[in-house]
């Protein structure tokens, strides 16, 4: 199984994966936190790129103070992989605005997890060349469905 | 022939292979110019709270078993 894996910026992408290693949970109060909450015990691992790093930084001073701290204990628990710009795949279809994101996670990733709908899941569907794409939220249900959900 | 409407109207008329072909001639380009990233995106603060309210709407979903 390739590395399940996750990309985070401002309610952008996540990627998990599965091992074992049970802890106490605190949900916050989308699914995103509980993706970061829930990675230990579930075994996924939350991966970034260089580039969505940046996008982070470039777009936090957006949100309220706090999230700056909130970020600063996130960003630990993110793997950072190297951005890919190239696919050994033509693209019929312009992704020249998402196109780090999405090679990036289809090289290192299960599934590509984000809340922007209208650039990803909206325009590509729910998968791009057997990456799935889907909301964390659907994410969580779907492993629940599945019974690999711990909690 | 210049124009993009130009082209595409000539393109309609190679057969099926050769249409092929050009296909994988421009996506064979455009592969090739893959290597510049894009600078970070500056994502307006209304998407972003967008996304975060979105984000909250799902888990409560989620926690409400759907």
């Amino acid at each position: 199984m390739r590395p399940a894996t996750g990309v985070s910026s401002p309610g952008r992408e996540a990627f998990p994966r599965y091992q074992r290693a049970p802890r106490r949970l605190r949900i916050g109060k989308g699914s995103s936190r509980a993706l970061f909450d829930g990675a230990v015990a579930q075994g996924w691992e939350l991966l970034a790129s260089p580039w969505v790093l940046g996008e982070t930084i470039r777009n936090l001073p957006k949100l309220p103070p706090s999230a700056t701290g909130e970020w600063s204990r996130l960003r630990p628990m993110l793997t950072v992989v190297d951005d890919v710009l190239s696919l050994d795949r033509p693209l019929v279809f312009a992704v020249s605005k998402d196109k780090p994101v999405l090679l990036t996670a289809l090289a290192s990733a299960n599934v590509l997890l984000t809340l922007d709908h209208a650039d990803f899941t909206g325009r590509l569907g729910s998968q791009f060349y057997g990456l799935p794409l889907m909301a964390p939220s659907e994410f969580l249900a779907n492993e629940r469905r599945t019974g690999r959900l711990l909690w | 022939m210049s124009t993009l409407a130009e082209i595409e109207q000539a393109a309609e008329t190679l057969p099926p292979e050769q249409q092929q072909e050009l296909l994988l001639f421009l996506a064979t380009r455009l592969h090739g110019r893959g290597g510049a990233l894009p600078p970070p995106r500056d994502i307006p603060r209304e998407q972003i709270e967008k996304w975060i309210a979105d984000d909250e709407a799902g888990h409560r979903r989620f926690l409400a078993g759907a």
